[in-house]
């Protein structure tokens, strides 16, 4: 089944296939736009990070949502998203007198 | 020397051929992560027991915790993940970048109710190989 990545996807080492990875700022990645093919790909419509492209994938997401409920993945993934980007705090320095 | 934070760690499994976020992890942890020894003491050794190495290393397991939403797809994807078998590769993202991978061939699946606490699940992977750490 295939399905369209909405926005952009890590890749996992040793395991994606080398012709969905573009590389970007000399990281690799999946990009957003890209169309792939795979037997899980409605996992990814499901936790709001692609929408279906065939009729395979869009019954098979169907099943177990409603529209509505793809648009609240959407919205939950956006939200993961923009907290991972979220700066982390500062480590905290441990000099070496308080190491003593 | 710095303390490194946990929070902002990021934990992400592949599914369909993708490093893919799971959500509401709340605590990650690795154990039995180890060098392979065998007995080697016999009867005419010195008094200090005898382990010599087998050249084997044991993998171990690494451990999540989370609060379980059901119909969350990544959630699902580990339920689905027992009732059809399949070796996984796993990274954790750690808050200063540096990374863990860890391919898993097994997996146990356990959720707990609580009156006092959130609906949680816990899962062990079982690593199969060695798995790569940050240091």
């Amino acid at each position: 089944m295939k399905a369209k990545l909405i926005r952009d996807m890590d890749v996992s080492p040793g395991v994606t296939p080398k012709e969905w990875i573009t590389v970007v700022d000399g990281k690799q990645i999946c990009a957003a736009g890209l169309v792939f093919e795979h037997p899980q790909a409605y996992y990814q419509v499901l936790q709001g990070n692609a929408e279906p492209v065939d009729d395979e994938c869009r019954a098979r997401v169907s099943r177990v949502r409603t529209p509505m409920q793809l648009v609240e993945a959407r919205l939950a993934s956006d939200d993961l998203v923009a907290s991972m980007a979220t700066e982390p705090e500062e480590d905290e320095e441990v000099s070496e007198e308080d190491d003593e | 020397m710095v303390k490194r934070i946990g929070k902002g760690t990021v934990f992400k499994s592949t599914i369909s051929a993708m490093l893919t976020v799971v959500a509401q992890v709340n605590s990650i942890s690795q154990s039995g992560f180890a060098s392979q020894t065998y007995e080697g003491t016999s009867l005419d050794s010195a008094v200090g027991k005898e382990k010599p190495l087998t050249g084997y290393s044991e993998p171990g397991t690494f451990d999540i915790e989370m609060f379980f939403d059901p119909s969350l797809a990544g959630h699902q994807f580990y339920t689905d993940s027992i009732t059809v078998p399949v070796t996984i590769v796993h990274e954790i993202t750690y808050v200063d970048s540096s990374t863990s991978t860890f391919t898993s061939s097994g997996m146990d699946f356990g959720h707990t109710v609580a009156m006092d606490d959130g609906l949680k699940a816990t899962v062990s992977f079982t690593v199969t190989g060695l798995p790569t750490l940050p240091t």
